[in-house]
């Protein structure tokens, strides 16, 4: 266990700390978490000598668990920013939001979901922290980043056990 | 039988995975599936810069991910169908075709964000789409190999 929880830690919040970065995501994009999984998974062989090979279950699980950890972290930092800056992309977006959803008439629904927003973007601005924000923002993290993590790790799983564990 | 139902699943999986970054170019104004726009583009914004220059725009609306992820997403779709519905048959599986498209899709984003000053969407959506197409075929044959669908049918 400790063989996998090493890498998946030290992977999780390299990936979170990347995609905080300015502009490293948008070379990174979707493809980020992955290869952090596939290091992770990297550094679990180094660890165990190349002992045997990878198998699926194990591909999965340490990719699951560097995806929650580098959405544990990027929630972290994410949370962390807004409270210093008392500001987010959520604040900066709002007016345009607005006006979006007020010019499609939507009735009840769409004046629901503005008062969800604006409420998010007073808390912000005032407190620095917003619990709804932060429902959002780790529930959206732990679901994405636990899949794309699962893909990581069955895309590594396929690459090494190809290349250091098939007999040519 | 069972492999070919895990793999539609995977299939339907990502078609709505498609379709929710999609959608707002299709949706008519008074949807109310309007609404939750902004929560849609929270969700997508984790795995996507999101950047409207580098981004499709269809009917006056910009897809929510960018035109190297929308490549990324459709080709894993059709990769999954063709594999799902073999036409043809384990003909893009080889690990030669994964690197050789790693590649070209690490040369297009070097390309793409440090040499040209203008982004091309079009070779970043291609780089992408044939990048995850045989990607997707790749993992799938290898995960065959492995007997993971086998394993995977007794708990279905």
């Amino acid at each position: 266990m400790k063989n996998k929880l090493s890498p998946a830690i030290v992977c999780g919040f390299g990936a979170a700390v990347l995609g905080t970065i300015p502009g490293v995501k948008s070379f990174g994009c979707c493809l980020l978490l992955p290869a952090a999984t596939m290091l992770s998974l990297y550094l679990y062989l180094r660890i165990t000598f190349f002992h045997e090979s990878v198998t699926a279950k194990t591909a999965m699980f340490i990719g699951l668990i560097t995806g929650l950890f580098s959405a544990f972290f990027s929630g972290f930092f994410d949370l962390l920013i807004t409270y210093i800056f008392h500001t987010n992309d959520i604040v900066f977006s709002l007016p345009q939001v607005e006006l979006l959803i007020s010019s499609y008439n939507l009735g009840d629904i769409g004046k629901e979901t503005i008062a969800i927003l604006r409420n998010m973007s007073n808390e912000i601005t005032t407190n620095g922290f917003s619990l709804t924000y932060t429902f959002f923002l780790l529930f959206n993290n732990i679901i994405i980043d636990s899949l794309f993590g699962v893909i990581g790790g069955l895309i590594g799983m396929s690459i090494f056990n190809k290349k250091y564990f098939t007999k040519l | 039988m069972k492999t070919k139902l895990i793999l539609a699943i995977i299939l339907i999986f990502i078609a709505s995975w498609i379709a929710g970054f999609s959608m707002y170019s299709f949706l008519p104004q008074n949807n109310p599936l309007q609404a939750f726009y902004p929560f849609l583009k929270m969700n997508y914004a984790r795995v996507c810069h999101q950047t409207l220059d580098k981004s499709f725009e269809m009917n006056g609306s910009y897809f929510l991910v960018c035109s190297r992820c929308t490549g990324i997403y459709l080709g894993a779709f059709v990769g999954v169908l063709l594999l799902t519905f073999p036409i043809i048959k384990n003909l893009y599986s080889s690990y030669k075709y994964f690197f050789a498209f790693s590649l070209v899709l690490l040369i297009d984003v070097l390309v793409n964000n440090f040499i040209f000053t203008d982004y091309n969407k079009t070779t970043a959506f291609f780089s992408g789409y044939l990048f995850s197409f045989f990607t997707v075929n790749f993992v799938i044959l290898e995960l065959k190999r492995n007997h993971f669908f086998q394993s995977m049918q007794k708990h279905i």
